[in-house]
């Protein structure tokens, strides 16, 4: 009699616990979606409008109803997703609904904000005449086509110069214990802390002496330096992840150290290559104040100058022509990183396991 | 095949000298141990020999052939990591095979070898998997046979066995053991581990603080060892070890005297395995005690005994606890089990104490301390 009371208490006693424990970890849940939204919204955001505003006619309310309007839609977006995915388990067809979603977001884009859309924002993809003036302007900007060949062509060579001298030096590092080498290690480290733009005075005046202002192959090498120390000391970490047992097993079943170092020590550092390509690029792509200052006879455009160009009209500028270059400009990237994301975030873990 | 004569060999990196000059003959086919406590210098002297590492001095022979200054890749030596070192990015079936892409054998007689050496180690099912997708025990077969199908000169193994659980380092120790007799390969095996020492090697080089203590059958380290190290070093539990003094034919060791088989002055220690001892009734032993511990574990029961000469450790065939703790007994054992070592812990060749006591304490042997 007495145990079978207690027995009803302890189960009344489980079950105000589980409730508990449940509304716990819901409000852990919620807290963190509030939070991490919270945190996304200014990020995303400008990403956002700058697409939307591409696509906008510049007119100033036109423009401001389409930002907000789509704002509005990409919110109830979001909330729908979250919604979804917090539902998926009790749903019996989840991608029914995901396509619903997606029909219904469609549905009020076409609505409420495709009306006031234009692609002539991306004329400057067709013609060097953007302004529509047949001005001396368009005769200084070149084609986009050309920037972008040009950019591409600056970031691939200081990539390739980058990875090539990185690898070996960061080898050497990892593997050598030669005098001072803890002090290249430490001197290393501080190169890469040392704000480059303190620099470019002394570049221009070098380059001038040297004379190769003007040249883009120059600001291809000097970038390539700023960028070689933060590129060894990651590979170095790389390459220390190898086990020495590994090469030293190669070198006695018959290869040499350069045929170990090629087919048994490169395979296993592949991310951290595919990962300093990936940034040394990045920052090739990006780069504006060393062009800006070293080119100053403006013959070659990268797109960073080309995009400063466009935003440098002095009769008013076009933003969402500035918006469509920008995008443009970010096109790269965004395919570049969806191919070599899987490798950088290994970085983290400074290489990868066997 | 080859048989490998060491001469003079060291080892320095700047100044920590690693292997003092070393001197060692191996015959061809021969199945030899180094055994000694981790850091003694037992993968420095197996990469030495695998080339790896250039000697400071001397000189390292394959049949004669001073090979000290050959690189490593052409030594053809096959050596098994204790990390096993597989290539990660390679099949199984491709890491075997890797050591025959440096020499000029054709395709059809590659995969021939490759089966060969997989079904040798039993692992032909699992040619197409990756390093990663193996069990420790699966890794270290493949290590094995990546190691035997180049078919070396000599097998280097560095402690093969000692990332394996209990059960299969056991199983891999006889099987080990098979393969190096199947094919007669001279074959020097790395271990901390006494038994595996003990168990799988024709001769076993006792290493310590890079040098030999001594090389020798199993049974001549365990019986004959050189020296206090090497009596102490192999055996499980260790040798029992007591301090005395002897002066002419007489030992003393605390209270007690025994007569000596020869004469010797000095400090001594002497020395006497667990196993040798007999438990027996108080009276008839040379010496005596009270049990301070009684350890059963399994088959035999572990004891120690408190004696004027300090604790000594016996161990007793058998699962039945004979004795309990606090009782009396006397100890006894062969007297040529019992083994004398000098000052500097050299052991004294010929050299036993008595069972019978110098006739002055026999009656204070009698008494139990207390
Ligand atoms: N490359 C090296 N440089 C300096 N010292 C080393 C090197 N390799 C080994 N040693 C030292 O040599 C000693 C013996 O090492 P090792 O042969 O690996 O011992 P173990 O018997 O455990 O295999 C250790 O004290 C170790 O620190
Ligand atoms: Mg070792």
């Amino acid at each position: 009699m007495s145990s079978a009371m207690t027995t009803a208490m302890t189960d009344l006693d489980w079950a105000r616990l589980e409730r508990r424990g449940m509304l716990n970890r819901a409000g852990f849940l919620a807290f963190i979606l509030v939070f991490l939204t919270l945190v996304s919204i200014p990020v995303l955001l400008p990403y956002l409008w700058l697409l939307v505003k591409s696509f906008t006619s510049s007119d100033d309310a036109v423009s401001r109803l389409v930002m907000w309007r789509s704002a509005g839609i990409a919110a109830l977006a979001y909330l729908g997703a979250v919604a979804l995915c917090l539902g998926a388990t009790r749903l019996k067809r989840p991608w029914l609904a995901w396509a619903v979603l997606g029909l219904a977001i469609l549905l009020l884009m076409a609505i409420f904000v495709a009306p006031f859309m234009t692609l002539s924002n991306y004329r400057f993809l067709l013609t060097r005449d953007i302004s529509g003036s047949g001005n001396t302007r368009s005769d200084l900007l070149p084609s986009v086509w050309a920037s972008l060949g040009t950019s591409l062509a600056f970031a691939i060579a200081q990539t390739a110069i980058v990875t090539l001298v990185a690898t070996p030096a960061a080898y050497a590092l990892s593997r050598f214990a030669f005098v001072g080498r803890e002090a290249f290690l430490r001197g290393l480290l501080m190169l890469h802390a040392f704000p480059a733009l303190a620099l470019t005075v002394a570049v221009f005046v070098q380059l001038h002496y040297m004379g190769m202002l003007n040249s883009l192959s120059a600001v291809v090498l000097v970038l390539s330096a700023l960028e070689l120390p933060y590129a060894i000391f990651v590979m170095k970490g790389f390459f220390d992840t190898v086990p020495w047992d590994i090469e030293m097993s190669a070198v006695t079943d018959g290869a040499t150290r350069s045929q170990a170092f090629r087919m048994v020590v490169l395979p296993q550092v592949r991310s951290g290559i595919i990962a300093i390509a990936t940034f040394t690029f990045l920052r090739g792509w990006e780069e504006y104040v060393l062009v800006q200052t070293l080119l100053i006879e403006k013959t070659q455009f990268t797109m960073s100058l080309y995009l400063f160009f466009v935003s440098q009209d002095h009769m008013g500028v076009d933003y969402g022509m500035v918006a469509a270059v920008g995008i443009v400009y970010l096109l790269p990237v965004l395919i570049l990183y969806s191919f070599t994301q899987k490798y950088i975030t290994q970085m983290s873990f400074g290489g990868i396991k066997g | 095949m080859a048989q490998i004569t060491l001469t003079n060999v060291s080892k320095s990196w700047g100044e920590t000298r690693v292997l003092k000059p070393m001197n060692l003959t191996i015959e061809d086919g021969e199945f030899v141990a180094i055994l000694g406590p981790s850091g003694c210098g037992k993968s420095t002297t197996l990469f030495l020999l695998a080339g790896l590492y250039a000697p400071s001095a001397g000189e390292i022979a394959f049949d004669g052939h001073d090979v000290s200054r050959v690189d490593a890749r052409d030594r053809n030596v096959g050596i098994v990591f204790q990390s096993y070192a597989l290539y990660p990015n390679l099949t199984v079936r491709e890491n075997i095979a890797f050591p025959l892409r440096f020499k000029s054998v054709g395709k059809p007689e590659t995969a021939r070898r490759v089966e060969e050496a997989a079904s040798l180690v039993q692992i032909g099912a699992l040619l197409d998997r990756r390093p990663s997708q193996l069990s420790g025990g699966q890794q270290q077969r493949v290590a094995l046979a990546r190691a035997l199908v180049k078919e070396p000169n000599i097998l280097l193994l560095d402690e093969p066995l000692s990332n394996l659980d209990a059960t299969l380092r056991i199983a891999m120790r006889a099987e080990l053991k098979a393969i190096q007799k199947r094919l007669g390969i001279t074959t020097l095996i790395v271990t901390h581990d006494q038994i595996e020492a003990i168990t799988m090697a024709d001769r076993i080089i006792c290493m310590n603080n890079g040098e030999i203590a001594q090389i020798g059958t199993p049974d001549d380290l365990y019986r004959r060892p050189n020296n206090l190290f090497v009596a102490g070093f192999i055996g499980t539990p260790p040798m029992n070890r007591v301090k005395g003094h002897a002066t002419g034919r007489v030992l003393k060791v605390a209270d007690e005297s025994f007569q000596l088989s020869a004469d010797h002055s000095g400090d001594v220690t002497f020395g006497l395995r667990p196993e040798d001892i007999s438990l027996v009734a108080p009276v008839d032993a040379p010496l005596s005690g009270l049990i301070a511990s009684v350890e059963p574990m399994g088959r035999e029961v572990f004891y120690t005994v408190d004696t004027p000469a300090g604790p000594i450790h016996a161990l007793e065939y058998g699962e039945t606890v004979r004795h309990a703790t606090g009782a009396s007994v006397g100890l006894t054992w062969k007297p040529e089990l019992g083994l004398l070592f000098d000052a500097t812990g050299d052991r004294l060749g010929g050299l036993h104490p008595d069972l019978s006591h110098s006739a002055d304490s026999r009656t204070a042997a009698l008494q139990p301390a207390l």
